[in-house]
């Protein structure tokens, strides 16, 4: 199946609840005595086996979002509100003993740069059989089979000799596709992916990825993309989320975000890629900065680098519907 | 330094680098042939790419371009000034008038010191009289989109894109004819990143500088490139104008790395 005919799949069967469910989530984090509000009020969905793709730019609270997600830090550094469910249990009620069975194993993260995350001193088949050990009742022999067999899935084209080396013998493109391995080696339900393929080159980014899409349609697996790449997004993702200083500016399926973004900051970042110039005409990039979180308030964050921005903007800004499944945070939405 | 008359073609001729790793007293040292003998020329007034991925040798390249490496073999020239060969000797990177940016503008400024000062470090190690040095450093800032009053200011108050004129700024203020810019946008916002070439695009229109841009991605170079070569495994597998390269790659390697790259269209 292509990226192209995945996005018109058909829609999950009306009964089970979405993966992932965001309403109205609000992260914190603590500086000092201050409590800094760092996402707002961000609502969204992903269903069974959806590639889901939140966009941003630095500093947009993507990474926080995941984090979240997997209650990566304490409560105290970093606040939920809201709810945030996975396959309808509210993640924030879960006690931290349960969340560790949670994590590695239904959801099971990767991150930018797989050197860190990997243990220099093990071999790598040995780093997956810890996360099998914690997760599973498999015996010895059966994790052996199940390294190899993931090893392989990941294209390794010998994948006893994979499990047999360390992280230091392998290329960036080998480490993450190793740590995709580990990542599916106890059948997660989701998949987060921070940046998954940034640090690497384009023709290996094309090979993590094409492997990441094929495994997810052989498993019904559902992926949360964290990415900055819109061009990456718009070839691999059903919907996208396109977040700005903390607020999801506009959510729906990748051929109405990116195809006709309703938000101008959708369209405006759009505009920003590189490509070729006709007859030497320029792209504007977008001026000014992103607003860092002590500077926000109750109106739309855009709005000192929007174009169509007027005084209505400085109010606070409900999200709209543009059609079923496609809304924005606008008052004065392009299409 | 910027005579405008006299031809300012840079011309790399075979330029070839070899890193020699010991691997201790029992074992044979390694060799890595960064460059196989690669040769370009580089127009007055033209923004040439260079791309490749890890590995390729490009910024080896970029490094022994300014002198901050030295290369085995080769010959390099700015018109009829010989910068290096195997019949002359080796010329000061300060005396080449080629400068460089660099990745990564959280790195590649001192938090201790002001804009101003880092900006004046060239000038100042060239003996530059102090009212001159703040009457370029003042010019250039303004060239590059800041205020001159923002040379009080340390680097640490700026973001990303705002450090990054900082470091074009400290490179343009030695009044270079060559600009080296390796992956100089490449650790920008996009939305940030696009000013940032567009100020490039800018500099060479109104000073004619000729810039050679390094990077591995394909997209920046479709935008701002007027020539492209591509290098992989040290050798340069293919070089023409950029549509021509991009619509038509002829050699296998280009074709490959231009079908990976993901496009909005």
């Amino acid at each position: 199946m292509t990226p192209q005919t995945a996005s018109a799949g058909p829609a999950p069967a009306a009964a089970e609840p979405p993966v992932i469910s965001a309403r109205n989530l609000s992260l914190f984090v603590r500086d000092g005595r201050k409590r800094i509000r760092i996402v707002s009020d961000v609502s969204f969905d992903i269903a069974r086996g959806e590639f889901f793709a939140l966009v941003g730019e630095s500093g947009s609270g993507k990474t926080m979002i995941a984090r979240a997600i997997m209650r990566l830090l304490p409560q105290r550094m970093l606040e939920i509100e809201g709810e945030l469910s996975f396959s309808g249990t509210r993640l924030t009620d879960l006690s931290e003993a349960r969340m560790r069975t949670l994590r590695g194993g239904a959801i099971s993260m990767i991150f930018q740069e797989p050197m860190t995350s990997l243990d220099p001193l093990m071999p790598i088949g040995r780093q997956i059989e810890e996360t099998m050990e914690v997760h599973s009742d498999l015996g010895h022999r059966a994790r052996m089979e199940r390294i190899e067999q993931l090893l392989s899935d990941v294209r390794f084209a010998d994948p006893a000799k994979i499990a047999r080396m360390y992280p230091n013998e392998l290329s960036g493109g080998m480490r993450q596709r190793a740590m995709i391995a580990m990542a599916l080696a106890n059948n997660p339900r989701l998949l987060i992916a921070d940046e998954p393929t940034t640090a690497l080159d384009v023709t290996i980014q094309r090979e993590v990825m094409e492997i990441i899409q094929r495994l997810r349609e052989r498993h019904d697996l559902s992926v949360l993309f964290i990415s900055h790449d819109l061009s990456l997004v718009h070839q691999y993702a059903d919907r996208v989320g396109v977040l700005y200083a903390g607020v999801l500016m506009e959510c729906g399926g990748e051929a109405d975000v990116i195809g006709r973004s309703a938000h101008p900051y959708t369209a405006a970042l759009l505009n920003c890629a590189p490509r070729r110039r006709v007859n030497g005409a320029r792209r504007q990039g977008i001026p000014g900065t992103v607003p860092s979180p002590l500077e926000w308030d109750d109106g739309c964050r855009f709005r000192d680098r929007c174009q169509f921005a007027d005084a209505k903007c400085a109010a606070a800004i409900p999200v709209s519907d543009r059609a079923p499944g496609w809304s924005a945070r606008c008052v004065r939405p392009l299409s | 330094m910027s005579a405008l008359a006299v031809d300012r073609t840079l011309t790399a001729r075979d330029i070839r680098k070899t890193f020699v790793r010991s691997n201790g007293w029992f074992s044979r040292a390694s060799e890595t042939r960064a460059l196989k003998g690669v040769s370009f020329d580089v127009e007055p007034g033209e923004i040439f790419g260079i791309v490749g991925e890890s590995g390729c040798g490009k910024s080896t390249l970029a490094r022994i371009l300014v002198g901050l490496e030295q290369a085995d073999g080769g010959s390099l020239a700015v018109g009829d000034r010989t910068l290096f060969g195997p019949d002359s000797p080796e010329l000061p990177p300060v005396r080449r008038g080629i400068q460089m940016v660099f990745q990564d503008p959280y790195s590649s400024l001192n938090p201790r010191m002001k804009v101003g000062d880092i900006v004046a470090e060239g000038l100042a190690i060239a003996d530059v009289p102090r009212d001159e040095r703040e009457r370029r450093v003042a010019e250039t800032l303004s060239l590059v989109g800041l205020s001159p009053a923002d040379s009080q200011k340390h680097a640490f108050q700026f973001s990303g894109g705002q450090r990054q004129r900082i470091c074009i700024a400290r490179a343009l203020v030695m009044e270079p004819q060559i600009l080296v810019a390796d992956e100089a946008v490449s650790a920008l916002d996009v939305s940030v990143q696009m000013q940032i070439l567009n100020m490039i695009l800018d500099l060479r229109d109104r000073i004619g500088l000729s810039i050679i841009f390094i990077t591995h991605d394909i997209s920046v170079v479709e935008y701002i490139c007027d020539r492209v070569m591509v290098m992989y495994d040290g050798q340069v597998v293919e070089h023409g104008p950029t549509q021509t390269v991009l619509d038509h790659p002829s050699d296998a390697y280009t074709q490959r790395l231009i079908a990976s790259v993901p496009r909005l269209e």
